[in-house]
């Protein structure tokens, strides 16, 4: 596996279980790149001034939403001084647990 | 600090082998700049249950950054919240720079609606954690 792999959910030891297995088998599938079927409308839209470019998309990015709180462009009431407190590494760090939180 | 974190872990092992461990809120005893407030002991409980696990687990605890936020109706539809971020730093929990702080003074009323209906849905979440 990956070193650098996120794990959502492990049950068992995949790699045990194939070093001992009686037989193993080996294919690779491929198959052509498919559209999404998001539920959120795909589309995107940019305000660029001299300034700054916001963008609002459907990114659902969590990483960048903690940042976008913590520079102040992100409406808030209170995550905009809560995010202040945490470092790039502490966001993304934040950001993959909630990626591996299953519903 | 070694032998004291093999103490605590065996300590921890035998809790556990007798029985079940049950964390709802814990007050730190280093509290340093972090506020005695409910949402300061959940957050202190949590980063205590983490270590717990961790230790049990034979992992190295994390150092915790911890979140208080307290909130205030002056009326039903009218909130105001104070925030921190917090850190062990010399034995103590320590603010972390440039966080937190008091919501603003000349906020809209209907940021006041936002904060009271926050501070609503956030006694909600946290009853509901702790006693299901």
């Amino acid at each position: 596996m990956a070193s650098l792999a996120v794990i959502g959910n492990k049950a068992g030891d995949a790699d045990a279980a194939i070093a001992t297995a009686a037989r193993t088998v080996e294919a690779v599938y491929a198959y052509p790149y498919q559209a999404h079927a998001a539920i959120e409308p795909m589309n995107a839209t940019a305000l660029y001034t001299p300034d700054k470019c916001e963008v609002w998309a459907p990114t659902q990015n969590g990483e960048a939403a903690l940042a976008a709180f913590r520079n102040g462009q992100r409406p808030a009431t209170v995550m905009d001084r809560i995010a202040k407190g945490f470092s790039d590494a502490e966001i993304l760090a934040i950001a993959n647990w909630y990626g591996t939180q299953a519903p | 600090m070694t032998g004291q974190r093999t103490n605590r872990r065996t300590f921890l092992k035998r809790a556990t082998a007798a029985g079940t461990i049950a964390l709802l809120a814990s007050p730190a005893l280093a509290q340093g700049a972090m506020p005695k407030s409910a949402f300061a002991a959940n957050a202190q409980a949590k980063a205590c249950a983490q270590t717990i696990i961790r230790l049990l687990t034979d992992a190295e605890p994390m150092e915790p950054r911890l979140i208080n936020t307290c909130y205030s109706l002056v009326a039903p539809d009218y909130g105001i919240s104070i925030a921190g971020v917090y850190h062990p730093s010399g034995g103590l929990l320590a603010d972390v720079p440039g966080a937190g702080g008091i919501s603003p003074l000349d906020a809209p009323r209907t940021f006041r609606q936002q904060e009271a209906r926050y501070a609503e849905a956030w006694f909600k979440t946290i009853t509901t954690e702790i006693f299901g």
